[in-house]
């Protein structure tokens, strides 16, 4: 055990001893210097307070923001950290530095540095394409006191910069025969600063910390090595994003903490022909990266889920295992017909993910046991066909009081697999309502046989109405009502955008892919 | 004169601070041996703890809305460890029970009696905040609950009012709704908004030299206001209490008045312990930090003629000022002379009444008062819209006061400027290109079964100021440093809105300077007796004005140090009036050549000892309102605006998406700034929209106590995000009519608030894509979130396919 660990602070190597595991970044910054001191006004939906972290995912070296808060401390070690402070001083003309000299973007100093943080991150993201993006890339902003017009048009020209510069290099690259690794966070084609820092970032390796409490947190870098922690400590947490680590306040914060940041094998997304595996540990926005091309639900989905900076930590595993009350992972992942694998030292299964939660949000993992990884199958044309079907058609809708960062009032996940029109399985799920989910077995099982069409469509809605209950909890009985009204219009609204066979993508809400100019490239490479 | 011919000798003996020349050894010996014999004994502390130690405290509220307190006992609660004192109504002394004259009688700390939820009846200071919760929780307080009033609709059924009705009349109403051909009546609710504390509310009271000089730390719009109250609760005079200013983001960021109170209460509980008390207040923990806008009920009865003209409106506006009112009264009267809009109505009679509840309320978001007002009549004319089957913006438009027409002023007797509000309207129309949007807009709800799009266009005109003519002034010191550079000191709250970056730019244009080497001084409110509070008035123009006044006088000396240079080097004949300042330098307007360099005559003025300091102060003139005749001048000018909006609908879900705004307001008034117009409008506008749209707040409130209630309702009120804001948002100035006119002073921060009503009214104007006509007598509930405004599309598609029985 070591009472020690190093990180890199705004790119100089930062030394904490005997700090306790349960200080949050914020609080230690806030502590550290008088610069730092608003970071201790932490709330996570109205002033989160953000940073930069470099990361290693995949091989690919990324800038992700993440909450101060919502980061304890051991889990920083050896990790880069860049607070806005520290990007505006090390670096003041760094374009992001440069677009925000001026006034009236944000009412404090504080907020504005968010927005920095924000649009830093932008800079360097590799599949920041649309403008429309903007609205997920910015959606931590609350705009009581922001000027999103303004903040937009000046990440506007920021992210044209640096697609301009991604463009050069690719064409340069293309030349030499090498451009794939110019935009995948393989290669630093920005050579400044921030980069050459973020290339140099170490592998993550074990850790075994103890502070000055005797509280410990452990860092395996093998899953035989988590799986024999869990069994010495049975009362440690597990902690991968840590997003949902302010339920954990006080006495309720275990002893003991299990990182799973450095276990290769929960931190991989694997392709194969016919299904993605994905690790409990690895990041959702890393997953919309990887996979949402294809899997176009899942990135809509992900629209909708919290904030930037939360969806760049939170992870599938810690979703699923934790029962998270917004309900917004486990319907999408039923809808896709997910699998869980579940390891522990007694060996490895798997189950589908609608069998993972029982009553009342109760999940079936043993004691001793850990969410490993998450089987997607790929909806291919070949893997379809081998199972004898010829269509499967999926989508889920998130309907909250606003569009992001708050908690919805529902998700529901809608699938059908249909050979030749006729509906051979069905998968109906409400998440958000009570603990975690409720599946509408009876309509699934009345659409059986069934073709896919509006009447079909109108005959399942009493089903639906008839079989689900939805008593009115603490949000009241007008919410009830509105939920119970969703279980049938958000069917509706699935056959309406999902009417044949044939149209197997979802849409995105029809007033964004109506508006030309949020689908405008930031900017336009016709010109060279 | 002995102690027994003091008048004030009740006074002396309540004060907690004794009188020490007043007190004799003896009876300061005296009085701490009957203070031992009672039990009363001082806390074990050494000097050093007690000079670096800070207290907690909380603050016990009423479970109850309404109830009688039969019993107080604190005698478990005081063994808790860690507790130093617990004070009930009793504990003060009663002349300093009382929060004063802005919360009219309502007392400190709950007498006999509380009369909203959340109303203080014990604080408790200790050593952390567990303990003192921990002491709480071992309090006895007994209550005999009565029945409360919550509501508006049962505090005018039981007549519970503040005051008699205020009136506000223009010609004969009554004859013309008994004679008029068309009439419309109706009522509706806006709800209250309330304001957010991102995280931690601190209140910090640190009393110095032993109690007769305090130093207050609490976040506030108005930190005068709170100097005044704790001088008041400690018995020192206003001169006695510094202010130590925390960080505000924004005006929405702070409230006015809630932090008056609860420093109060603060400053006795130091003066009892005798070293400084922290007050740490989650946004949950209290409704005393809370706040909110007031809730007004309208109900109007309106004659119009078949084009929508209208003919003559009887409105009532009933406003929940809770049990004690602060500052209800004003934003009544706001709201009445917001009422009209900005359409003539030759015969209208506005009854404004202030109801009281058991509630406690407040108001310092932007544009109080005036936005419920102007909502009102907004609603009102899409109503007669509706009911005559007009389009909205035709309605609006034939309304307008019109520049040839008989009314030039508002019913309250200041002139408006019609031809500003037709420039407005025009101009938006123009900006949004309303005739074409509107036919893209129709063939587009034509081909989308699923989803509606409305577009709607509002008008606004918006009183710069209050009615409480005091609040119109601002102080400004402009110090002129040996250098060169000049120091600007505002008597103002920093809301780090970037109006630092207006001043000095004022500054430097006025002295012809280099704004760099101007340095504002915002929240400095050791200089200034009152600061110009934030909201509610037109801070910008007259900080403006007050910077011009600062700047004159010393312009006038360097004028005259400088023609002594300019003699000195043998230039003569040259007139003072001639010279000018500009790029730093002082010269002749003719003949520029060989001009001073200002730097060099600050030298000389500086040598010649000719004073560099000089104070502006400004108020606006003949300011006046008297709410009995309902007549007066009561703003410094009206600012126009109009704003169009466009949304979509989800039939599914109810959801709604801003696609488009356009938003038209005049300027600031500092030219210069434009990119702080456009980022003050853009907030205000999206304020609104939050309260519209999504910002759902309990009303009436449960009439549970606290402890019995299930759990709290899951309120929900983070503000919109970035991700709802609209897709496309373009403010333009109003553009001014010529060169010359005058820009009036700062409407962004306020004014497009009213605007934003233009979502509601596209909202309405898409459920009218879905066939909602006037006849249905529907109503879209304030606010409209999504399961709303789906109970609503449910209403319609039930009353256009009625199910057979």
């Amino acid at each position: 055990m070591q009472s020690w660990f190093n990180f890199e602070l705004d790119g100089e190597t930062c030394r904490v001893e005997r700090e306790s595991t349960r200080t949050t970044l914020a609080q230690f910054l806030a502590r550290l210097a008088p610069c730092f001191s608003h970071f201790l006004a932490h709330d996570a939906f109205v002033s989160p307070r953000l940073v930069v972290m470099g990361t290693k995912e995949n091989d690919c070296y990324r800038f992700r923001v993440v909450d101060a808060g919502l980061l304890l401390m051991p889990m920083v070690a050896d990790r880069q950290i860049w607070t806005p402070e520290g990007i505006r001083t090390s670096e003041p003309e760094h374009p992001v530095n440069l677009a925000f000299l001026g006034g009236g973007y944000e009412c404090s100093r504080e907020r504005l540095d968010n927005i920095i943080a924000l649009t830093f991150e932008g800079y360097y993201r590799s599949d920041l394409r649309r403008q429309g993006q903007m609205y997920d890339q910015f959606d931590a902003i609350t705009t009581r006191t922001a000027n999103p017009e303004a903040i937009r048009e000046t990440a506007l020209q920021v992210f044209a910069s640096t697609e301009q510069l991604r463009f050069e290099t690719a064409r340069r690259a293309e030349r030499s025969g090498e451009e794939r690794s110019v935009w995948t966070g393989k290669k630093d084609i920005f050579g400044d600063r921030f980069t050459r820092h973020l290339f140099r970032q170490p592998d993550r390796r074990s850790l075994q910390y103890v502070d000055g409490e005797k509280h410990r947190f452990f860092r395996p870098d093998t899953l035989v090595d988590l799986l024999r922690l869990r069994r010495d400590y049975p009362g440690a947490g597990l902690i991968a994003g840590a997003t949902g680590q302010p339920h954990h306040t006080g006495d309720a914060m275990p002893v003991e903490w299990i990182s799973l940041d450095a276990i290769n094998e929960l931190n991989l997304i694997e392709t194969k022909e016919e299904e993605w595996i994905i690790g409990a540990a690895v990041n959702l926005t890393q997953i919309s990266e990887q996979i949402g091309r294809e899997c176009r639900v899942f990135t809509k989905i992900l629209r909708r889920f919290a904030s930037r900076p939360v969806r760049n930590r939170a992870t599938l595993g810690g979703s699923l295992a934790s029962a998270s009350p917004s309900g917004q992972i486990a319907p999408l992942l039923i809808a896709l017909n997910a699998r869980i694998q579940l390891a522990s030292s007694d060996g490895e299964r798997e189950m589908p993910v609608a069998q993972f939660y029982s009553e009342g949000g109760v999940t079936a993992l043993r004691s001793g046991e850990v969410i490993r990884a998450v089987v997607i199958p790929r909806a291919t044309e070949s893997a379809l066909s081998a199972r004898g079907i010829t269509t499967r058609i999926c989508d889920v809708y998130s309907v909250g009081p606003r569009r992001a960062n708050c908690i919805p009032y529902m998700t529901a996940g809608f699938a059908l697999e249909l050979r030749n029109r006729k509906i051979t399985k069905a998968w109906i799920t409400y998440g958000g309502i009570e603990k975690v989910l409720l599946r509408a077995q009876e309509a699934e099982d009345f659409l059986l046989g069934r073709i896919w069409d509006e009447e079909t469509m109108i005959e399942t809605l009493p089903v639906l109405h008839r079989s689900i209950e939805i008593s009115p909890d603490e949000s009241g009985e007008m919410i009830a009502a509105y939920r119970k009204q969703l279980t049938g219009t958000l069917f509706q609204k699935f056959y309406y955008q999902h009417p044949s066979h044939n149209d197997i993508h979802p849409q995105d809400l029809a007033a964004i892919s109506e508006l030309g100019r949020l689908d405008d490239p930031f900017h336009d490479s016709s010109h060279f | 004169m002995s102690a027994s011919d003091d008048p004030f000798a009740d006074f002396y003996h309540q004060s907690v601070i004794p009188s020490p020349s007043r007190e004799t050894f003896g009876e300061r010996l005296r009085r701490r041996r009957e203070a031992s014999d009672e039990g009363i004994v001082a806390p074990d502390v050494s000097p050093w703890q007690s000079r670096v130690r800070v207290l907690s405290m909380i603050v016990v509220g009423s479970p109850h809305h309404r109830a009688g307190i039969t019993r107080r006992n604190s005698a478990e609660a005081k063994r808790v460890a860690g507790v130093e004192a617990i004070l009930f109504a009793d504990d003060l002394p009663a002349f300093r029970n009382s929060l004063g004259p802005d919360f009219s009688g309502e007392p400190l700390l709950a007498e006999s009696e509380v009369y909203y939820q959340g109303q203080p009846v014990a604080i408790i200071v200790g050593q952390d905040e567990k303990s003192c919760r921990e002491a709480a929780a071992l309090l006895e307080i007994d209550y005999l609950p009565e029945p409360p009033i919550l509501n508006l609709d049962h505090a005018i059924a039981r007549e519970s009012f503040h005051e008699l009705p205020r009136l506000s009349e223009r010609g004969d109403v009554l004859s013309v709704l008994t004679s008029a051909p068309q009439t419309l009546s109706g009522s509706f609710l806006v709800p209250p908004q309330q304001p957010l504390h991102p995280g931690v509310t601190e209140i910090l009271v640190t009393p110095e030299d032993g109690g007769s000089r305090f130093t207050v730390k609490a976040p506030s719009l108005s930190p005068t206001r709170i100097r005044a109250a704790v001088a008041r609760a400690a018995g020192v005079s206003e001169s006695d209490i510094r202010i130590d200013p925390s960080p505000i983001a924004g005006v929405t960021d702070a409230l006015e008045w809630e932090p008056a109170r609860l420093a109060m209460l603060v400053t006795r509980a130091a003066i009892t312990c005798g070293s400084p008390v922290a007050l740490r207040l989650r946004e949950n923990d209290s409704s005393l930090i809370r706040g909110q806008r007031h809730p007004v009920k309208a109900s109007f009865d309106v004659a119009f003629d078949s084009n929508g003209r209208v003919r003559g409106l009887d409105l009532r506006l009933y406003l929940d000022a809770g049990y004690y009112p602060a500052d209800s009264a004003a934003v009544l009267d706001r709201a009445t002379l917001h009422a009209d809009s900005v359409y003539a109505i030759p015969h209208l009679r506005i009854r404004s009444c202030l109801c009281r509840t058991h509630r406690i309320t407040s108001s310092s978001l932007p544009a109080e008062g005036a936005a419920q007002g102007a909502w009102v009549m907004e609603e009102i004319m899409r109503r007669i819209a509706w009911e005559t089957k007009q389009a909205a913006h035709l309605v609006r438009e034939r309304n307008f006061y019109q520049e040839n027409g008989e009314l030039k002023t508002v019913p309250c007797g200041q002139p408006i400027l019609a031809t500003a509000i037709h420039r407005a309207w025009q101009q938006v129309l123009r900006l949004g290109q309303y005739g074409q949007k509107i036919d893209t807009l129709r063939k587009w709800n034509q081909t989308h079964p699923f989803s509606k799009r409305g577009i709607a266009v509002v008008p606004t005109k918006f009183g710069l100021g209050d009615p409480r003519s005091e609040r119109s002034a601002a102080t400004v010191m402009v110090q002129i440093l040996t250098d060169g550079s000049v120091l600007v000191q505002v008597a103002h709250t920093d809301a780090q809105d970037d109006l630092e970056e207006g001043i000095r730019l004022e500054t430097a244009k006025e002295l012809g300077i280099a704004p760099d080497s101007v340095r504002v001084i915002l929240n400095d409110f050791d200089a200034f007796p009152t600061a110009t509070p934030p909201v509610g008035t037109d801070a910008a123009g007259l900080i403006r004005h007050a910077i011009h006044e600062a700047c004159r006088p010393l312009r006038d000396r360097l004028r005259e140090v400088s023609l002594d240079l300019f003699a000195a080097r043998g230039q003569t004949g040259i007139s003072s009036e001639n010279l000018n300042f500009r790029d730093g330098v002082i010269g002749q307007e003719i003949s520029p050549s060989s001009p001073i360099h200002f730097r060099e005559v600050v030298e000389t003025a500086w040598a010649k000892r000719i004073p560099l300091i000089s104070i502006g102060y400004h108020r606006t003139p003949n300011l006046w309102w008297d709410h009995e005749l309902g007549a007066g001048w009561p703003f410094s000018s009206f600012t126009y605006g109009a704003a169009m909006a466009e949304v979509q609908i989800d039939t599914f879900t109810g959801e709604v998406q801003i696609l488009h705004v356009d938003l038209v307001c005049e300027g600031s008034s500092f030219p210069q700034s434009g990119s702080r117009d456009l980022a003050q409008a853009s907030r205000a506008f999206l304020l609104g929209v939050g309260w519209l749209l999504s910002e759902e707040i309990p009303y009436p409130e449960s009439d549970l106590p606290l402890s019995t209630r299930p759990s709290e309702p899951l309120v929900d009120l983070t503000p919109s995000s970035f991700a709802d804001a609209p897709f496309e948002f373009r403010v333009e100035r109003l553009a001014p009519l010529s060169a010359a006119e005058a820009l009036p002073g700062q409407p962004c921060a306020e004014a497009p608030l009213l605007l934003s009503f233009a979502v509601r009214e596209a909202i309405l104007d898409a459920l009218r894509a879905f066939g909602m006509t006037a006849d249905h007598d529907i109503e879209l509930p304030f606010p409209s979130t999504p399961p709303a405004v789906l109970t609503t599309l449910r209403e319609i598609s039930r009353r256009l396919y009625p199910v057979p029985t």
